[in-house]
């Protein structure tokens, strides 16, 4: 197994937490358009 | 243009919007969700004193495919399957983060933006977006290698300057 970075070991788990929350909003009808 | 969507759960926020290289199409996220925050400024003391009460936003990016998966169980920021990226795609895809980040700045005007960079591939690009910018990121200022392992990026934005 590949050794990752203790910054690197944040970052997947940030991105983990991000795509859940994705998941999360979409099911509860939360992820709502904005304009940028 | 690409849209942009905001997730708000328990007041914590992600702004997700989608775009495409070379036919991938990605998912890129920006959230200033505290606990992340926090736990930045732990990847070393030039970190924490970068963003110790600053507004700020991490950036990240994964192959749409693996992220509109829900029960996914591979790596999430893997490359994409079959698809080797060349000089020009990278460049493309360099741009693309660039104007996202461009446009996500012009709205939320955050002091910096935090990025790291878990390959030895998106380390060069990043530190070529930090050293070859946009016109329009001519403003920011980068900052390079930072953390234990120099896989750290920082780019302040012109708003950190006017709050210091």
């Amino acid at each position: 197994m590949t050794k990752i970075s203790k910054a690197a070991e944040l970052k997947q788990k940030a991105l983990e937490a991000a795509k859940q929350a994705y998941h999360q909003a979409k099911k509860e009808g939360k992820l709502k358009p904005i304009s940028a | 243009m690409s849209q942009f969507f905001e997730s708000n759960l328990n007041g914590i926020r992600h702004h997700y919007v989608k775009f495409s290289v070379s036919h991938i199409n990605y998912v890129m996220d920006f959230t200033n969700d505290p606990d992340v925050i926090v736990s930045l400024m732990e990847l070393g003391d030039d970190i924490a004193s970068l963003l110790k009460q600053r507004k700020v936003y991490t950036v990240k990016f994964a192959v749409e495919e693996y992220f509109e998966q829900e029960n996914y169980g591979g790596d999430l920021y893997a490359p994409p399957k079959d698809h080797q990226f060349g000089k020009k795609e990278i460049n493309e895809l360099k741009n693309q983060l660039e104007t996202l980040l461009l446009r996500h700045y012009k709205v939320f005007h955050p002091e910096c933006y935090f990025f790291i960079a878990e390959r030895a591939s998106l380390r060069r690009m990043y530190t070529k977006m930090c050293h070859n910018r946009n016109i329009e990121l001519r403003d920011f200022i980068p900052l390079t290698g930072l953390g234990a392992d120099g896989d750290c990026f920082i780019l302040q934005t012109p708003h950190f300057r006017e709050n210091v």
